[in-house]
């Protein structure tokens, strides 16, 4: 009843539109790469990956404790890539510590690009939002009028270059975080909440790569490369197996082991094309100029 | 010190049952393949940073929608303002007549996105996600109507606006291309 009603033109343009190429998996898990590690930044718990809101509705509720699980990993990776100061970093990074007898486990970590679980299936999507999601009718204009005008106000926090080049993110996510606590993470998830397990997991991962970092701030590669070493024998799919890497080529900076540094920085680059870490290891013994 | 795996779900399945629609959706509306990968981020970083608005809301589908939408919109404001002439209206006039065995079907098919795009942004929001929705997704009256929580008549009578609007709109830009 619709198309006989459109002049051919109108009706073949409109065919033409339609038909568009799906999308690749390769840009749906980089884009979801860069929306978790952007979106963190924003969220509650940044800094508490065990805290949940408290919230009156329980299936919201519920959403919400599984959602902010997905951001907490991703907001415990972005808290570590940006927690740490620049100026350790930047040019020629060599700590005082120029130990050598540190374990160098820690660096060939098979550090798969993705989670086997981020993966998806090309075409496929499940539909387990809809099920969770309270239907509440809601006037369509006066939520519209609504979310347009805080759409308008928030996204200009949000430049879309810092999308693209996945270097800008760390220093966006950062500030962002910084500024804005959004609720105060008050009740802790029920026993049976889910992502609970992972939760516990997370902030220990968190822990061991904050402090291999803060350890190679330090100037002490050797404990740092002992942490990650921790890490990668308890989390060797972990999801902070990215940023152990990443810290696992500063150690072998700060250690004077440049050449096995850029080594595992070519490898770390090809796994990881965009991935915001990179901008750090641009600023390390690898990165620019030879030493 | 489980794996991460767990049923509930989680901002990531969120993005897995909707980052195809969206992809699909921001091509139909004439993004190129570079900006709809930005613009689909947004969406969801937006939706991420907005859960108190999205909490009462029946459909993340349709949430998500609308916000590409406005996305969609501000993405080519921004465009024109940085250069004005990215965005000009020549058409070719192939495009509106030629059988579809275009030599450059892909090209076409960024054409006709392109098209679409210009028409969306001269319609009011409601009516853009009312075409959108029936003409390009080729949704149901009904179902646009259950997913704007809109009346029925109210979808229709949008629809017959924006396909009046449609028949001028390919008049108009066909005539320009002759």
């Amino acid at each position: 009843m619709k198309e006989e009603r459109l002049s051919d033109g109108a009706s073949r343009l409109l065919e033409r539109a339609r038909n568009v190429p799906a999308l690749d998996v390769e840009r749906r898990v980089r884009m979801k790469r860069a929306v978790l590690a952007n979106a963190a930044a924003a969220l509650p718990g940044g800094d508490d990956p065990g805290a949940a809101p408290a919230g009156p509705a329980h299936t919201v509720n519920a959403w919400r404790l599984g959602l902010l699980s997905a951001v907490m990993v991703s907001a415990a990776a972005t808290a570590v890539a940006l927690s740490w100061p620049r100026s350790e970093v930047s040019g020629d990074v060599h700590g005082p510590s120029t130990n050598t007898s540190a374990p160098p486990t820690v660096i060939d970590s098979p550090v798969p690009a993705v989670a086997p679980d981020e993966l998806p299936a090309p075409g496929s999507s499940a539909p387990p939002a809809e099920a969770v999601v309270p239907t509440v009718p809601s006037p369509h204009a006066l939520g519209s009028a609504r979310e347009g005008k805080s759409e308008r106000r928030r996204t200009t926090t949000v430049p879309s270059p810092a999308l693209s080049a996945a270097v800008d993110v760390p220093e966006l996510a950062s500030s962002e975080a910084r500024q804005a606590p959004i609720e105060p993470p008050s009740s802790q998830p029920p026993p049976t909440a889910p992502g609970e397990s992972s939760t516990s997991s997370l902030r220990e991962e968190l822990r061991l790569v904050r402090s291999a970092d803060e350890a190679l701030g330090a100037g002490d590669a050797k404990r740092a490369m002992e942490l990650l070493g921790e890490h990668e024998r308890r989390f060797p799919r972990g999801t902070l197996a990215s940023e152990r890497s990443m810290l696992g080529i500063l150690a072998l900076c700060a250690a004077g082991r440049a050449a096995e540094a850029r080594e595992q920085a070519d490898r770390f680059a090809e796994r990881h094309p965009r991935s915001p870490l990179l901008e750090r290891l641009r600023h390390s013994c690898v990165g620019g100029g030879k030493p | 010190m489980t794996t991460a795996a767990d049923p509930a779900p989680t901002f990531a399945s969120i993005y897995d049952a909707h980052v195809d629609y969206l992809w699909r959706a921001a091509l139909r509306m004439g993004l190129d393949e570079a900006a709809a990968e930005d613009v689909v981020q947004q969406v969801f970083i937006a939706a991420f940073r907005r859960l108190d608005d999205f909490e009462a809301r029946s459909s993340t589908r349709t949430w998500l929608f609308r916000i590409l939408l406005r996305h969609v919109r501000q993405h080519r404001r921004s465009l024109q303002r940085k250069s004005p002439h990215a965005f000009h209206d020549a058409v070719d006039p192939d495009l509106l007549t030629a059988p579809g065995d275009s030599p450059d079907l892909a090209l076409a098919r960024s054409e006709a996105n392109r098209l679409i795009r210009l028409f969306l942004e001269e319609l009011s929001e409601e009516k853009a996600e009312v075409f959108f929705l029936m003409e390009i997704e080729r949704m149901t009256g009904p179902e646009v109507a259950r997913l704007l929580e809109a009346p029925v008549q109210t979808v229709y009578s949008r629809q017959r606006s924006a396909r009046e609007l449609f028949e001028i709109f390919v008049d108009r830009i066909g005539g320009r291309g002759q």
